[in-house]
């Protein structure tokens, strides 16, 4: 790793790799593998698929390296590939009736519960809990609660990723959080 | 103030997006029932933030710098200038069609969304290469590529049928009054032709997911 690389711009990073400097889009990978994973797997639920879009994602972008301009953040278009695709899969998923936003790390952990201490089983509990609100949640309310908890964005963030107005995000966001307390309360409230 | 803060109003202050937050924080201080329902947001909204990340292994990087340069070096699938030669083709023969059917069946004249739909699609999908497609095109034609979904998990035939479905072929097809369907119009075409033109469609609906 190229220790200068890691303080240059993301677009800087981009004219790099548009000249065929594979280390500057290995940065740009290292820089953003870890949010977008996050997003792709709380969107998803299962590891391994979450991990196969996210790859997916710096593929895709590498290939259209060539017609990337700086017009936004780099992070928007990233982001906006990683959406696309995770809506593709979970459409595909649905259309195979395959269930989707199963958390398949959390079936595992539940059989660890036994032998983890009080405090931590307890947690581990209302993690679980509240993966399965998630999975509840529609697709437009997951997407935008994940951009914001998950990824930590702000609002003019989500709207140029979800390509709507702030004010959209204001109200779908407050809707989905909505969703999500009352399916937590449906699912054993006593953990609120 | 009076009454009750909605939702929205409780959502966008646990974000520091409200215009007043003072006014809110007052409210929630005199108010039971909002200081409970803003705890609870608060408390959903905290746990999610808290769930435990997907953690990557450096393989992670190794696959997508693998995958990167093995696609990097495929060829590219068709030409680009023979495509638009094509499709520029195929447009030429719906418009031949459609005049034929209008002068056969006597029409006065072309029902106005037609031109309208012609105008909008044809010259833009000769005119712009893919990565313009988003900008170049009319709003309600990129969101029916858009809704056709990801070239390379559905099977050209479905993509096909999901073209033909869409709201600005079909407005197209109704305005000319025939029945003019991408079945139709890919068996008008030789072997060559309909491979291009297919090849043409997966790539705009691939390239539709880039904006």
């Amino acid at each position: 790793m190229d220790p200068r690389m890691s303080g240059m711009d993301d677009w800087d990073l981009v004219a790099r790799a548009q000249a065929g400097d594979m280390g500057a889009f290995a940065e740009l990978v290292r820089r953003y593998q870890g949010p977008v994973a996050k997003f792709c797997h709380r969107m998803i639920g299962s590891t391994q698929d979450a991990e196969e879009i996210a790859q997916d994602t710096f593929v895709r972008v590498h290939g259209h390296l060539r017609r990337l301009k700086p017009q936004a953040k780099f992070s928007t278009f990233l982001f906006g590939i990683a959406r696309n695709l995770t809506l593709n899969f979970l459409r595909d998923a649905k259309r195979r009736g395959r269930g989707v936003t199963e958390p398949l790390d959390a079936v595992s952990s539940v059989r660890d519960d036994a032998t983890r201490p009080d405090r931590s089983a307890r947690r581990h509990e209302i993690e679980l809990l509240v993966e399965r609100a998630i999975a509840l949640l529609s697709s437009e309310h997951r997407e935008i609660l994940v951009l914001r908890e998950v990824n930590g964005m702000d609002y003019d963030a989500i709207a140029e990723v979800l390509g709507c107005r702030k004010g959209t995000v204001k109200s779908r966001l407050a809707r989905a959080r909505e969703q999500l307390r009352n399916h937590v309360i449906g699912l054993g409230g006593e953990l609120l | 103030m009076k009454g009750h803060c909605s939702i929205e109003e409780l959502s966008a202050y646990i974000d520091g997006e409200t215009a007043d937050p003072e006014r809110t924080a007052e409210h929630l201080r005199n108010c039971a029932a909002c200081a409970g329902l803003h705890e609870q947001l608060l408390s959903v909204s905290g746990h999610v933030s808290a769930l435990p990340g997907i953690q990557l292994g450096p393989e992670f990087l190794t696959r997508v710098m693998a995958h990167a340069a093995a696609r990097a070096e495929q060829p590219p699938r068709w030409r680009w200038a023979g495509v638009r030669l094509a499709i520029a083709g195929c447009l030429a023969a719906l418009v031949l069609v459609a005049a034929a059917l209008y002068v056969a069946r006597g029409l006065s004249s072309a029902p106005a969304p037609a031109k309208m739909a012609l105008e909008k699609t044809g010259p833009a999908l000769i005119a712009e290469g893919p990565s313009e497609l988003h900008v170049a095109e009319p709003e309600e034609v990129s969101e029916d590529f858009e809704s056709l979904g990801n070239a390379d998990d559905a099977s050209v035939d479905e993509m096909i049928t999901g073209l033909s479905q869409t709201e600005w072929f079909g407005a197209l097809a109704a305005a000319w009054e025939a029945d003019v369907d991408l079945d139709v119009l890919l068996g008008s075409m030789d072997e060559d032709e309909a491979a291009d033109f297919r090849n043409l469609l997966r790539d705009y609906i691939e390239e539709g997911q880039v904006t």
